[in-house]
């Protein structure tokens, strides 16, 4: 028996042209342009589910092509909305063929229904708890439609198995995506992260997350740089802290993504460094206060706005490079919100930034919002990259909106802005590199 | 200044910074296409390189160094000036650290 598990290509950024053809050709977008395209560890840890008598092969599109005409006895896709269309196309390329389908992830947990229509089967929720069941029903031929119980609640990860990182060609991943935890309390209005796996907070054991690191370092040639893949990898910081002390043995380079809590905790910020935490992105969303208020569902971030440029300056004094993901064209953004945006950047000397429009993914009470207000521009899922205009805005044009959005990449993510921030950078680093390798030493030793 | 021994020196840099085998670090070798290093760790580098030397290289050569030939010889057109008493191009004496 033998199983293929795709990851569908979507390479669209968007329609606004300018934008599209600097993402592709910049050679300041070199580096995310590299970096972008991880590997799924849903379909890995799917691979590590599987049992071993079945055989299984990973694609991953944007570096394998498929080949339609072999004989599978299923095959897997996977996804985000922006994957979702390809990933209907490879399925039901391979139904005309006669091969059997399942579609799991984030858009098929979200939006199961419609997912039913381009495949055999859907898998809603999280492999752990569904796939062996799957495979069982395979095995006698007897797929259902639909696998996954949303009121079954979610899974204790300490079950979920090291996934099959020796499927993945290392030389097509600078990154390698290591999952710590699931859930994120924070709700956001426009995240699909607690539809998927809900509020609660939830880890691997130490030993598990241990066990990943050193396969990974074994399987790469080179050391790769490892991208914790967490929403928010900080919450439960006992834990955390005893996982950052072990794995200051093994040198790593890492990034991860988090609010900016952390600045408050000096011991969590030395371990960060110390285990080779350097580049950390943080949900910024809004400098504007008035966008901000009601984003989540606690308003946390509202209460942290006033704070940024305090928490900015300490978590880079530690020699975190801190990576601001801002969202502007919220309801309460006037056109004034670029250069205002670009200024707080420059002002708090932030390393670097992204840039993204508000973006309605399907289940989020954003989405719900604006499509009962008749402002959703589409519902053509492959467009969903984050920086492609899809809601109507309320205090400017969609042009204005596309074209502001832009100039605040072009200036932000530029040489210019680089030499700005590396003498900043270089005085941070010369006098911590040195600082923190000697604290570093009991560790290793 | 022996350029055998900067070369040694920066190497020791890159291996304390980003855990690579200075035997890994070919003249040649591009510090993010072959090493991996990323933006932050080459400034990491650089300021250890300047400590070192005493020397403080403008951003527009920090851009250029992206393989140990590129920056051995900027460090080098830096360290004679240096000597040469420039103080535009070295105005800080900064300490050693190593």
């Amino acid at each position: 028996m033998k199983i293929c598990l795709i990851n569908p290509k979507n390479l669209f950024v968007s329609s606004y042209q300018p934008l599209s053809d600097w993402y592709w050709q910049a050679p300041e977008m070199e580096r995310m342009r590299f970096f972008s395209t991880g590997p799924s560890l849903g379909l890995l840890t799917v691979a590590s589910l599987t049992p071993p008598d079945i055989e299984v092969e990973y694609i991953d599109e944007v570096y394998a092509p498929i080949d339609f005409k072999q004989n599978y006895d299923l095959v897997g896709v996977t996804g985000m909305p922006i994957q979702a269309m390809r990933a209907y196309q490879i399925a039901e390329e391979f139904r005309k063929r006669g091969v059997k389908t399942v579609m799991g992830g984030q858009h098929a947990t979200i939006m199961p229904d419609e997912v039913s229509r381009h495949v055999d089967t859907v898998v809603c929720g999280e492999a752990e708890r569904q796939w062996g069941e799957l495979i069982q029903d395979l095995r006698k031929n007897r797929l259902q439609r639909f696998y996954g119980d949303p009121r079954a609640g979610t899974v204790a990860l300490s079950t979920s198995p090291l996934p099959r990182y020796e499927l993945l060609n290392p030389v097509f991943y600078g990154d390698v995506p290591i999952q710590i935890s699931r859930g994120c309390s924070h709700d956001c209005d426009f995240c699909c992260t607690t539809l998927v796996y809900g509020k609660k907070f939830r880890h691997k054991t130490i030993a598990q997350i241990l066990e990943q690191v050193e396969t990974v370092l074994k399987l790469w040639p080179k050391k790769p740089y490892i991208y914790f893949s967490d929403e928010n990898m900080f919450v439960a910081r006992g834990f955390v802290k005893e996982l950052l002390k072990k794995l200051i043995p093994y040198k790593l380079n890492w990034h991860t993504n988090s609010d900016i809590s952390i600045a408050w905790d000096e011991e969590l910020l030395e371990l960060i460094y110390l285990s080779g935490g350097r580049r950390i992105l943080f949900g910024v969303e809004s400098i504007n206060d008035s966008s901000m208020d009601g984003i989540d569902r606690h308003n946390w971030k509202f209460k942290q706005v006033k704070k940024y440029k305090e928490a900015i300056h300490i978590i880079q004094e530690h020699g975190i490079a801190f990576y601001g993901s801002f969202i502007v064209g919220l309801d309460n953004d006037g056109t004034d919100i670029f250069q205002k945006t670009l200024d707080f950047v420059r002002d708090a000397k932030i390393f670097s930034g992204q840039f993204a429009v508000p973006t309605p993914f399907p289940g989020t009470r954003l989405y719900h919002r604006v499509k009962a207000e008749n402002r959703l521009l589409s519902e053509d899922w492959s467009k969903y990259s984050g920086v492609e205009v899809l809601i109507t805005p309320k205090k400017m044009s969609v042009d204005e909106l596309q074209e502001g959005m832009f100039w605040l990449w072009k200036n932000v993510v530029n040489f210019e802005y680089f030499k700005q921030m590396a003498e900043h950078f270089k005085n941070i680093m010369g006098e911590l590199g040195h600082k923190m390798r000697i604290r570093r030493k009991p560790y290793v030793s | 200044m022996d350029k055998t021994e900067l070369t040694d020196a920066i190497r020791n840099i890159i291996h304390d910074v980003a855990d690579i085998d200075p035997a890994q670090i070919k003249g040649d070798t591009h510090f993010v296409k072959d090493l991996g290093m990323d933006s932050l760790m080459g400034l990491e580098v650089v300021a250890l390189i300047e400590r070192r030397y005493s020397i403080k290289i403008s951003e527009d050569d920090l851009m250029q160094i992206l393989t140990l030939d590129k920056a051995i010889e900027i460090a080098i057109q830096y360290i004679g000036k240096e000597k040469a008493g420039d103080s535009a191009t070295s105005p800080n004496k900064i300490h050693e650290v190593q």
